[in-house]
């Protein structure tokens, strides 16, 4: 308490609240009279009793130098003191401040940039209560397998199950039918998360039990915009593909999970006494989400879970568990999950943008050993007046502080003006990217790096200059003490060189990658067209997975979409227009998927392996829009409409009749009915983007298996805009409540498709750019300081004789050592650093021929660019001039 | 520098004691009464200086322990007089106990029985 007291008044103190100076040396006088006084009494001459008084009190100026001490805090008045200083003295220099701070500004600048997408993205907590205890599974997992989860593993105190990629309809009369994400949900899934509604409630228990009334809980966002905010919304009824659902609460606009753009969240529909529904091969599936109990860990879940894997697979006479069941499931954190592979993306971008800040720093610390030179008399004359080597060092760090501060400050405005930028090019997966922004934590991280890098690119050139020869200083400013300001400023460049070539070997390395990417032939023509969802309710249109799809629910989708083609065809400005189920490059949010599959030669087996082909409904044109290469056999032709016949791709024919010519062949999907005849076979189709996996694939005729969701792929010369609008309208004609989704061109889909290794690409890209012109920048200012340096002797020389061309050289010659000894760490250190490219490469190999051959070359060449100015500076150096020079 | 902080704390803790426990016994004294009153109990052995007791007593001063007032001596001199709280009495005794225990203990150390 009372220390606290002290240093509070200190604090004052040292902010000029404290006893006045003046006051202070009264009471010292007051002091030395009142000895004087006492002296005299005791018979002691007056002069020299108040001589003997002073003698034994001490000095004055010393007792007032002390009190001050004590009054304030002296260490954070120099620092007060220096701080002003260092700023009047970079004033006094303004090019060589522009330039530090520009290049500083850069550095820290960037690094913020990135540091605010890692911090939302990797580093924040994830918006529920004690995220750190949520656990998932590394893959989705069946109804059957969340139940034991839920009911047989103590170490999860809560698990819930929901699922991804769903879309729903929202409709009502006299509003705009709209597609919109949607999840479905445990009844537990919020309370596992931890998070509590705006409105209203979340699920009860049992309301995802078979029979109860449909409630859903609806997003802050779609309460916005679709209510107006309505706070009566609760208890209100709402059409959710059609069907009439009570509205229970509405979610914080926190809550974004799972999926950003999560709009609405319905039960998961769960009958947890029948076996079919858990487990059988149309049990719903979805991801799991765990609360641990207070003491366990992820490993003591998974030991729970495979405990009880015996008396499931006694037990479980629907779906005979495989031999090795359960051996490949992880138990991660949420967190990690939902970062995923993004994570390595952004580590190495992180990486990257800090070896900017490096160079940056390296090259800022070269600047004030040049400058350092040029103070050598200031510090001398301060240490011969008595400024200790700790004084002077604390002097020049924290002017460098000043230093990086203000280049942080500079940073930390282009970062603000950059992190939109950054956000236009990041790509669609990264998770939580509405979170990025600039907070504290960025704040304080900016403010840190400001003025770690201070002390970084300071320390050097304070530990050098403190050191320097006071009286050779002092005796002559020109004259070089020894060669070694050089040396270190040589060191420096080399250690930029290094880092350069790092980051260009990895950005070539990244954009080989892409150039790779962008060559894959996607087995489909996707210029100029353009693809939209129609998505026809559930409720008058039926459920794919129902086995008791017949007629009666075929009749309407065809009726439907005969109306709907026959329209969008008639709209001006479309030139040709088909159907599919699934086009390239749209993810699966329901409809018709992916089935397990049986040829006549080989029959599925529940329990045995089986093989799924992706079922693609198409009209007949479609093939033919598309541009897909028919390779066997032919297409689908008008007369195949109703006709149980299929085109399938090159991987299946390959997979499933070897050697062997399929068209003619049979198969269907295993729970069906009917057999479909192979009369062709086309390329395969790069549907997940170019690095995606290929597997079979199907097409077969709309008319004769009418699918419910269709994606209409169109060739149109009409601006996006229009066109949704002239579609939004021909739909409402037939049905007002079908919604039209995802108007997009095949150009962009394939564009967002490789937006991640595009990010990666560009942002390594610039950095490298950066980089290199730092290190360019580097070199090009110690080379013009030794030429610099030794105008004198490069006098003498060409005074003897040497040509002007040996002067060239030799500049150059130092040049081009530094940037090979640079260039060998580098390609020393790129060959161990980019193995943690690995995962991003895309049809490159982390120690690339090329990329590594080139890289060398450009930083060769790059270095002679930088150094020529310099060089040619030095053949112009007059003798007779330079040897005036003193 | 380094030398003039290494005595004060040696010194410091000892110190402290001495001026508040002149203060506490002697009531309101200015800054050389202290010093010559230390100085004739220790029997001349210790002479502290202005630079060490000034801000020693500033120091208490800013803790709280002590506080001071301008006045003037019986000579119609100026002088600061300091005048121990109810803060300090309390740290006086505290610091008393802790130095007859630190006294004993170097006692029985030093020159205890074997």
């Amino acid at each position: 308490m009372s220390l606290l007291r002290e240093w509070i008044t200190r604090l004052l103190g040292a902010l000029r609240q404290g006893r006045p100076d003046r006051e202070m040396e009264e009471e010292l006088r007051s002091h030395v009279e009142l000895a004087a006084e006492a002296a005299r009494r005791r018979g002691v001459q007056d002069g020299e009793a108040l001589r003997a008084s002073r003698v034994r009190a001490g000095g004055t100026a010393q007792a007032l130098e002390a009190m001050r001490d004590q009054r304030g805090l002296p260490w954070l008045e120099d620092l007060a003191r220096d701080f002003r200083h260092g700023l009047q003295g970079l004033r006094r220099r303004p090019g060589f401040m522009a330039v530090a701070v520009v290049t500083l500004a850069l550095g820290i600048g960037a690094n913020t940039a990135i540091f605010s997408v890692v911090n939302a993205v990797l580093l924040r907590p994830l918006p529920f209560q004690d995220p750190g205890r949520l656990v998932t599974r590394n893959a989705g997992l069946s109804a059957g397998e969340y139940v034991v989860l839920r009911d047989r593993v103590p170490a999860l105190a809560s698990a819930a199950l929901y699922d991804t990629g769903l879309a729903v309809n929202l409709a009502a009369e006299g509003e705009l039918a709209e597609r919109v994400s949607a999840s479905h949900v445990s009844d537990n899934f919020f309370t596992t998360l931890g998070v509590e509604p705006l409105l209203g409630r979340t699920f009860r228990p049992g309301e995802n039990e078979p029979g109860a009334t449909g409630v859903v809980v609806l997003s802050h966002a779609l309460w916005r915009q679709r209510h107006g905010g309505d706070p009566a919304i609760v208890g209100r009824e709402i059409l959710v593909d059609s069907e009439p659902r009570t509205v229970v609460g509405v979610m914080p606009p926190t809550l974004a999970f799972p999926a950003a753009d999560v709009r609405i969240w319905l039960p998961f529909r769960l009958d947890r006494l029948s076996a079919v529904d858990l487990w059988g091969s149309r049990a719903p599936r979805g991801q799991i989400v765990g609360r641990l109990s207070s003491a366990a860990t992820p490993a003591d879940v998974r030991r729970e879970f495979l405990s009880v894997v015996p008396e499931m697979r006694a037990s479980n006479t629907i779906w005979p568990l495989p031999p090795d069941y359960g051996q490949g499931w992880q138990i991660l954190p949420l967190q990690e999950q939902i970062v995923g592979d993004v994570r390595t993306r952004l580590l190495v971008i992180f990486g990257a943008v800090g070896c900017v800040l490096l160079i940056a720093c390296a090259n800022v610390a070269g600047l004030l050993l040049a400058d350092a030179r040029g103070r050598q008399r200031e510090l001398a004359v301060r240490h011969a007046l008595g400024a200790g080597r700790g004084r002077l060092v604390r002097q020049l760090l924290t002017e460098s502080a000043v230093l990086g501060l203000l280049g942080g400050t500079a940073g930390l405005v282009l970062a603000v003006w950059g992190i939109p930028l950054l956000l236009g090019t990041l790509p669609d997966d990264v998770p939580r990217a509405a979170e990025i922004g600039i907070d504290a934590w960025v704040l304080g991280f900016t403010l840190l790096v400001s003025l770690l890098t201070g002390l970084a690119f300071g320390a050097v050139p304070a530990l050098r200059s403190s050191r320097a020869d006071v009286q050779a200083s002092l005796k002559s400013e020109s004259r070089e003490s020894s060669g070694s300001p050089g040396r270190a400023a040589g060191a420096l460049v080399v250690g930029e060189v290094a880092l350069a070539v790092l980051l260009v070997t990895g950005a070539g390395l990244l954009i080989r990658s892409f150039a790779a990417l962008l060559q894959v032939d996607p087995g489909f023509r996707a210029s100029g067209l353009v693809t939209a969802r129609i998505t026809p309710p559930e409720s008058r249109f039926g459920n794919e997975s129902d086995p008791l799809l017949t007629d009666e629910l075929h009749a309407p989708r065809r009726v439907f979409y005969d109306q709907v083609l026959e329209r969008v065809a008639g709209l001006p400005g479309v030139e040709a227009m088909e159907a599919v189920s699934l086009p390239p490059l749209v993810p699966f949010s329901g409809g018709v998927g992916q089935y397990i599959f049986e040829t006549e030669d080989d029959r599925y087996v529940p329990g045995g392996l089986s093989s799924a082909f992706w079922d693609r409904r198409v009209t007949p044109g479609y093939l033919r829009l598309m541009g897909l290469t028919i390779v066997r056999g032919r297409g689908l032709q008008d007369s195949d409409r109703f006709q149980d016949v299929a085109v399938i791709n090159e991987t299946m024919a390959r997979e499933h009749w070897p050697g062997d010519d399929p068209v003619g062949k049979r198969f269907k999907v295993s729970w069906a009915q009917d057999w479909s005849t192979v009369v062709g076979v086309v390329r395969d189709v790069m549907y997940d983007g170019p690095a995606g996996d290929i597997g079979p694939e199907v097409y077969r005729p709309f008319a004769h298996l009418p699918a419910r969701d269709m994606s209409l792929v169109m060739r149109s010369s009409l601006p996006l805009p229009a066109l949704t609008a002239s579609l939004r309208d021909v739909v409402a004609q037939v049905d007002p409540t079908v919604p039209v989704s995802d108007v997009r061109t095949l150009d962009q889909l394939a564009s967002n498709a490789v937006a991640g290794s595009r990010f990666t690409m560009l942002l390594l890209g610039a950095f490298a750019a950066v980089a290199l012109a730092l290190a360019a920048v580097g070199l090009y200012g110690l080379l013009s300081y030794v030429v610099h340096r030794r105008t004198r002797e490069i006098g003498v020389r060409m005074a003897l004789g040497a040509p002007r061309t040996g002067v060239l050289l030799m500049v150059l010659r130092r040049a081009l050592a530094l940037t090979v000894a640079g260039t060998f760490l580098g390609v020393a250190a790129a060959l161990g650093a980019t193995r943690l490219l690995q995962g991003l490469l895309f049809g490159v190999s982390t120690t690339d021929a090329l990329t590594f051959a080139v890289v060398p070359l450009l930083l060769v060449a790059v270095a002679l660019v930088a150094a020529y100015l310099p060089a040619s500076r030095a053949t112009r150096i007059d003798p007779t001039v330079a040897l005036r020079l003193e | 520098m380094a030398n003039r902080e290494a005595k004060a704390d040696v010194l410091q803790g000892t110190l402290d004691l001495m001026i508040l426990q002149t203060v506490a016994t002697l009531g309101p004294l200015h800054g050389y009464a202290i010093a010559a009153r230390v100085e004739q109990v220790s029997g001349g052995a210790l002479q502290l200086n202005m630079g060490t007791l000034y801000p020693g007593l500033m120091r208490m001063e800013q803790r709280g322990f002590i506080r001071a007032r301008w006045g003037v001596t019986e000579n119609n001199r100026n002088a600061r007089y300091y005048e121990i709280t109810a803060a300090g009495r309390r740290q006086l005794t505290t610091a008393r106990a802790e130095w007859d225990r630190m006294a004993a203990i170097m006692q029985a150390l030093l020159h205890g029985q074997e």
